[in-house]
């Protein structure tokens, strides 16, 4: 009876999804499957990024299921906005979890990034609809450095 | 032997920039003087260090290049800024097709500096913004309106400016607590069971008491060409918008309780019982936009139809946009509500603009997006350049190829 089965990308659990099916693997760019990869539970960049959009209430969904979450998927990103409040909407998610890492997290910069930099950065990964957390946190582990970080 | 140290020390100099005027002193020392056998040994075990220091450093000079590359001005940070999204516009007369377009929008700050404030720093950005609608059929577009130009904008964010220490794990509180509810047996709960967890529940309620609310804001200076999508209409708008946003965490707090826009989610979201209470969101908050524009219709022949007065008229603008939860389900599946609303109103507008309708436009776009890609979305009024009101409901399905 597999043929009934519905075909995994139309399962709304998104705990499903992990590990990520053969045919989403196909559908998905390698950059987003790096950025797949390398969400872990040890990666302070990848626990914080879910921590605090959790937190927030921009997702309700546990650590492993955050990943393939979309940015469009999150509480913030209202798309009947005109793109122009929509920016300043991610503009200010940005700059929220910029002052979590700093204050919260007491994560300190990468070199070369500054508070604009970075969060110009975030940004652009939360203004692309299909951005993916992951991806997000990948962004984040570039600009931050999070002290007790563990590999 | 000496122009090979000579030209090796350069060499590893330029690609060492730290060690570059160190090395060229004393080359320059061994050419002007005549090299000494001791002169020949340090030169030799420092072109040796140089080695061993460019190979040991290379790797990460290159890969900080690269990071660079990602956030500096490199052509590919400039095309990361670029976000286009097809879209499928329905029929806007009888007997026509459904019609294809794409939304774009560009945003990418050259500029960045500290203005004031040290807790709570402010900045100026410097932007180059584009964004619209365009249809493949320019004559199925609802949303005909673009807009590019220059921004200069002084953004500042209030929010918690207490430092947290790490403790001797090297973690902070929230760090700690991210990472502990990360794993097992967490990393198999359902959202609603972690936030009823006690380690959950005790680190949010210290982080609410630490940060109540937050607020930011964004004040632009705007230059920017407006205009249909094929160019026939078009003005330059020159003006001020102001971006506040503001959200109160504390669910007991009056910005919470008295957030009448989300208490009809506040209701809707009791239905599958996973609320038992009325809870209605700070964090669910309207946003909101105002500003003033000069407008200079350099072409508008529907305008100067109607009034051929081509000098520049003012313009105050306004927009506000909400989305909530409408409700959600235990496997996590949420039913989300949109909506947003665009008014423009000519400041002193001439009678005959008036009687035309062309000082004041609105547009109000809402919708309902439902679990399993599916959503249902409603627009209405118009937008500059738009001649007459729409009315527009459809039905969508999103496919992931």
């Amino acid at each position: 009876m597999d043929d009934c089965k519905p075909s995994p990308t139309f399962l709304p659990d998104r705990a499903n999804q992990y590990p990520i099916t053969e045919e989403n693997q196909m559908a998905t760019n390698a950059k987003t499957k790096t950025a797949q990869d390398s969400w872990n539970n040890n990666n302070l960049a990848c626990t914080e990024t879910w921590g605090f959009l959790f937190d927030d209430e921009e997702l309700n969904v546990n650590f492993k299921a955050a990943r393939d979450v979309k940015m469009s998927e999150l509480a913030f990103y209202n798309p009947a906005l005109s793109s122009g409040t929509l920016d300043k909407d991610a503009e200010y998610r940005a700059a929220r979890l910029d002052r979590d890492f700093r204050k919260k997290s007491a994560a300190t910069f990468e070199p070369g990034w500054t508070i604009p930099k970075a969060v110009q950065a975030m940004k652009e990964v939360l203004m692309d609809k299909d951005k993916l957390v992951c991806e997000l946190a990948v962004t984040v582990d570039e600009a931050y450095n999070f002290s007790g970080e563990q590999m | 032997m000496k122009n090979k140290i000579t030209v090796l020390v350069l060499a590893l100099s330029f690609l060492w920039p730290s060690h570059r005027a160190v090395a060229q002193t004393n080359a320059t020392a061994a050419a002007n003087s005549g090299p000494s056998g001791d002169d020949i040994r340090q030169l030799v075990a420092e072109a040796a260090a140089l080695v061993d220091a460019a190979k040991t450093n290379l790797p990460d000079l290159l890969n900080e290049g690269l990071k660079r590359l990602t956030v500096t001005n490199s052509p590919l940070a400039w095309l990361r800024a670029l976000n286009v999204r097809f879209k499928a516009f329905e029929p806007s007369a009888p007997g026509k097709n459904a019609g294809l377009g794409l939304d774009y929008a560009y945003d990418k700050a050259v500029t960045d500096a500290q203005i004031f404030g040290n807790d709570n720093p402010a900045f100026l950005s410097f932007s180059v913004k584009a964004k619209g609608t365009i249809a493949f059929d320019p004559n199925n577009n609802p949303a005909d309106f673009l807009e590019s130009g220059f921004q200069l904008h002084l953004w500042q964010y209030f929010g918690q400016t207490q430092q947290e220490k790490p403790g001797a794990d090297g973690l902070t509180r929230s760090a700690r607590t991210h990472r502990l509810l990360a794993k097992p047996p967490f990393d198999a709960m359902t959202g609603d069971q972690i936030r009823a967890s006690k380690e959950w529940r005790e680190y949010h309620q210290k982080a609410i008491e630490l940060e109540p609310s937050d607020f930011f804001y964004d004040l632009a200076g705007n230059v920017a060409l407006e205009s249909n999508q094929t160019f026939s209409k078009r003005q330059w708008a020159y003006g001020l918008e102001f971006h506040p946003r503001f959200r109160a965490w504390n669910p007991d707090s009056a910005w919470s309780k008295f957030n009448f826009f989300d208490w009809p989610f506040a209701l809707t979201r009791m239905i599958p019982g996973q609320e038992t209470h009325f809870k209605p969101r700070g964090w669910f908050l309207p946003s909101l936009m105002g500003g003033i524009d000069l407008v200079d219709p350099v072409g508008n022949a529907d305008r100067f139809g109607v009034d051929p007065d081509k000098s520049a008229y003012a313009r105050v603008k306004a927009e506000i946009g909400f989305r909530s939860k409408v409700m959600e389900f235990e496997d996590g599946s949420t039913v989300w509500f949109n909506s947003g609303y665009r008014y423009f109103q000519e400041l002193s507008a001439s009678p005959a603009i008036k009687r035309a309708g062309l000082d004041q436009y609105n547009y109000f776009a809402a919708s309902l997006e439902l679990p399993h890609n599916v959503s249902i979305t409603f627009s209405a009024g118009k937008l500059p350049f738009d001649l007459r009101n729409q009315r527009v409901w459809g039905l969508g399905y999103k496919f992931n190829f």
